[in-house]
């Protein structure tokens, strides 16, 4: 191997390297600690209350994915065949929820479902009454209504894009040879979006089953996920408890990720993309468009609804139910720290992201065997393991040694790269791939060394990628709030986890005033990169 | 099978286009084929008569009934799209038994016919194989038999071979044609490529932006071309335009790009005239006899049996076809730019003015 090979090699194993120090040996060494210490795993496995929190993570994960799966295929359809003006926009609109952070969504479920919300409201005025009669926002409805807005838009995004790559004529042969459209739907179409339907599926119950913050504010202590229940068990110091748990959430984690590459490869398969045939609303008959427009109400109310009502819960106190800004008042003099710490934060992340992204992307592109695998399995491992058991891991093996656990805030920023990372990696990828190769050759043609391709050929091509990957990993780092909750001490609050603290405490207005400063944040990250990728950041996830 | 009957059939886009009056006839058990430039309707039409767009205007006959309100899937027609549009999800039998599985055919029946229709077109060892397995030509022929299967009255082609190779498509030209004859299946084709219009058909409709320009045998068509643009996009006359100067006796002087011609037929004095000359009559010489007009020599090019010479006349680009190999030699040797040519007086076509 000469010199510059050798460099080559340096450049892309140093963030694998990184994360091996930072992911793995963390949760190696906790995990493996928790099987030497503590409640043994015959013993965890054992326990009623244990077994019933295993059962409630499966079946709420099931529930809610098929809330979302029947929520979101109607919208799926009405996107891909119905003709409406502003539907790029609509389907823009659609990534918002994927940028909004969960505890963000609890705050804005709470006003719109919860006591004294808007349903609420409405619900007492007709009948006159002057207390709640309304709420939604608690124990089991509220957990899976919840999961349910985070996971519709994905159901909806994914089946629309399959539906738009079917061919037309595909459709049309089958209706020249004699089907009815249910003859169509059953042995054309759902076919032919089977596999971004399970795909999609498949992404919601991992959504659902790891899920955290919407458990942690709802579930009222007795409705917990596996990754509630590792986050309590650290509290309590029971690492065998914490390490068992773990372990299972590892398994089915990684199962369903496995499931979801081996879908995502057989998807490639589909045929090319063809302009779909679509419909004005005006051709459909009344009951159709009664069932539309009803359609369009519950998407409203259930998605629309929480993140329009945050303004609301920012000024609405529903103790004193008056409207006031004290929550601004207080959360810009008390709490501008947490403000500061998260901007700090998340951009320290966001850079730490984009320059590690940058090679894990170039090392998942390159043509050796095991240097693509590798790096893709690094990237995928944040998003499989317990984010808790990350920051658990972070604090023991990191802070500890280092003896910064009375200021952990280096851990957070670690914590929030790890992530960050698989977000702007595989925005950067992306923008890889779509690079054409002969411009790389024609750059090679003319004399550019390999360096100065880099420079002046591919990274400017790179740019708006990057962009894209570091604005996505600041929306994730920013709204993250489970690792951050469970390394940060008081003076490194951050918004996110401000609201919950504030939700704790019952101060909703200043909960509302920080969850829409992050909305406002988020947005704002959303819009720039709407901007920068022209509308294609689905292709981001 | 079936006579159909498009009675001025519209359309109307969105953005104020439309195709049609579109008025035509296609016979019972015959072969014809819509050929036009891009753009000009021709599928559009196809799919009125599919039942795939609806017509704002006119009206579509099966033999006399009139099917406008009627589904695409009750028309009783089989159609091969320009995509194939194979079920990438179902083996080459389930593509081919799908029509008589909708109809409710029994299994002995469908299997019965599946396979006569793959012995016909030879794909029996694919049956089995997933869409994916098949190559373009072999999809084409599992379209084909899908498209027969259930025996439809009608067979609507939408440039189905346009996206093969030359060799191929010529193969599969022929084996439509055969399979057509056989079947004596109301036909209606759809393409671009005059070659294969006139390769396959009974008889073909030139449309132009939405209209029938002409219809008639190939034959007809090459002969006597109804107007400019048929003369124009069949490539078979070199176009002309002048101002008739004298009329004598059945005889016309037009000048020409400031050349004069002797054209047989009538018209008034200084009235402009439309006129076209097939290559084989157009004569050439390297003599540049007197009264013939003079062209620059572009290029030669070697044909099966003749050779195409191309001229420039003034700007007006003409082709002329001569058998004289002695002729091509001189001037390939001679590097002579200038050459004269003339036109065989009784084979020039008047197209209008």
């Amino acid at each position: 191997m000469n010199a510059r090979g050798l460099a080559g090699y340096a450049v892309l194993a140093f963030p694998i390297l990184l994360l091996t120090v930072f992911i793995l040996c963390p949760v190696l060494i906790v995990t493996l600690q928790g099987f030497t210490s503590g409640t043994s795993f015959l013993d965890v496995v054992a326990s009623p209350a244990i077994q019933f929190t295993i059962i409630f993570t499966f079946s709420q994960a099931i529930l809610s994915t098929i809330m979302a799966v029947c929520i979101g295929l109607p919208g799926a359809f009405l996107i891909a065949r119905l003709r409406f003006r502003g539907k790029s926009l609509v389907k823009a609109m659609m990534i918002v929820p994927f940028v909004l952070p969960p505890i963000v969504v609890v705050v804005g479920f709470l006003q719109m479902f919860g006591p004294y919300g808007v349903i609420d409201s409405i619900l007492m005025w007709i009948q006159g009454s002057s207390s709640s009669v309304f709420n939604l926002a608690k124990g089991v409805p509220g957990i899976i209504l919840a999961h349910t807005f985070y996971n519709v838009p994905l159901v909806l995004l994914m089946v629309s894009a399959s539906l738009e790559r079917l061919n037309p004529e595909i459709e049309e042969s089958a209706e020249i040879l004699g089907a009815t459209p249910l003859q169509r739907l059953r042995r054309i179409t759902l076919p032919h979006i089977m596999p971004s339907l399970l795909a999609a599926a498949v992404l919601t119950f991992m959504f659902c089953f790891m899920s955290f913050p919407i458990v942690l504010a709802f579930g009222q202590g007795v409705y917990l996920t596996i990754e509630a229940q590792i986050y309590n068990a650290f509290r309590i110091f029971d690492y065998g408890q914490a390490s068992s748990l773990t372990l299972i959430q590892i398994v089915v984690t990684l199962s369903l990720a496995f499931v979801y590459v081996k879908l995502g490869t057989r998807e490639d398969d589909s045929g090319p993309t063809a302009s779909i045939k679509t419909t004005t609303f005006s051709r459909y008959r009344l009951a159709e468009r009664c069932l539309i427009i009803g359609y369009l109400v519950l998407i409203v109310v259930l998605v629309l609804g929480p993140i329009a009502t945050i303004t609301r819960a920012s000024v609405f106190d529903p103790m004193a139910q008056t409207y006031t800004f004290d929550g601004f008042t207080n959360l810009f003099t008390a709490g501008s720290w947490y403000l500061v710490n998260s901007l700090f934060y998340a951009g320290l992340a966001t850079m730490f992201a984009v320059v590690l992204g940058v090679p894990l992307a170039i090392a998942i592109r390159s043509k050796s065997k095991t240097v693509p695998t590798l790096a893709s399995t690094m990237i995928l491992l944040p998003l499989g393991i317990s984010s808790v058991t990350v920051a658990y891991g972070l604090v023991l093996v990191i802070a500890v040694p280092l003896g910064l656990i009375t200021n952990p805030w280096p851990i957070i920023v670690v914590a929030q790269t790890i992530i960050g990372l698989p977000f702007s990696a595989r925005a950067i990828e992306i923008a890889m791939s779509k690079i054409d190769s002969a411009i790389l050759e024609q750059a090679d043609s003319l004399g550019a060394s390999r360096i100065q391709r880099l420079l002046f050929v591919e990274l400017p091509l790179l740019a708006p990628g990057i962009l894209v990957g570091g604005v996505f990993a600041f929306a994730m780092a920013i709204g993250e709030m489970s690792a951050t909750l469970f390394i940060a001490l008081p003076q490194n609050y951050t918004l996110a986890v401000a609201i919950y603290h504030y939700l704790g405490i019952r101060a909703f207005v200043e909960a509302g005033a920080a969850a829409l400063v992050l909305v406002i944040i988020c947005v704002i990250a959303f819009l720039v990169m709407e901007r920068i990728s022209k509308g294609s950041t689905g292709g981001a996830l | 099978m079936v006579e159909v009957e498009l009675r001025g059939l519209i359309r109307e886009f969105s953005d104020g286009s439309r195709i049609g009056p579109i008025d035509l006839q296609v016979r019972d058990g015959e072969f014809l084929t819509l050929l036009g430039p891009s753009g000009s309707g021709k599928t559009t039409t196809l799919r009125m008569v599919a039942g795939f767009i609806e017509n704002v205007g006119g009206s579509l006959l099966f033999d006399g009934k009139d099917m406008v309100n009627v589904e695409p899937r009750e028309r009783h027609i089989g159609m091969v799209f320009q995509s194939v549009a194979l079920f990438p999800n179902m083996t080459v039998f389930g593509n081919i038994s799908f029509g008589p599985d909708m109809a409710g055919w029994s299994r002995e029946k469908t299997i019965e016919r599946v396979e006569e229709l793959a012995d016909l077109l030879g794909i029996r060892h694919l049956l089995l194989r997933k869409i994916s397995e098949v190559s373009g030509g072999e999809a084409q022929r599992v379209a084909l038999a899908r498209a027969l299967a259930t025996n439809p009255k009608l067979l609507l082609l939408d440039e189905p071979l346009s996206a093969l190779d030359l060799q191929l498509r010529e193969r599969l030209q022929t084996e439509i044609r055969r399979i057509q004859r056989k079947l004596k299946i109301t036909t209606i084709y759809v393409t671009h490529s005059q070659d294969e219009a006139f390769a396959i058909s009974d008889r073909v409709a030139i449309l132009n932006d939405g209209i029938v320009s002409q219809v008639g045998t190939p034959e007809e068509l090459y002969d006597s071309p109804a107007n400019e643009f048929v003369a124009r996009f069949l490539g078979s006359g070199n176009v002309f335009s002048g101002q008739i100067k004298e009329v004598s006796g059945g005889h016309l002087k037009v000048l020409s790009n400031d050349n004069w011609f002797e054209i047989p037929g009538e018209g008034e004095i200084n009235s402009q005239i439309i006129f076209s000359v097939k290559p084989e009559d157009v004569i050439i010489s390297d003599s540049l006899p007197v009264d013939w007009a003079e062209a620059e020599l572009i290029a030669i090019t070697p044909q099966v049996g003749s050779f195409k010479v191309s001229l420039d006349f003034n700007g007006i680009p003409i082709i002329a076809l001569t058998y004289d190999e002695e002729l091509v030699m001189r001037l390939r040797s001679n590097g002579e730019k200038t050459i004269a040519f003339a036109f065989k007086t009784e084979s020039i076509i008047i197209l209008g003015n």
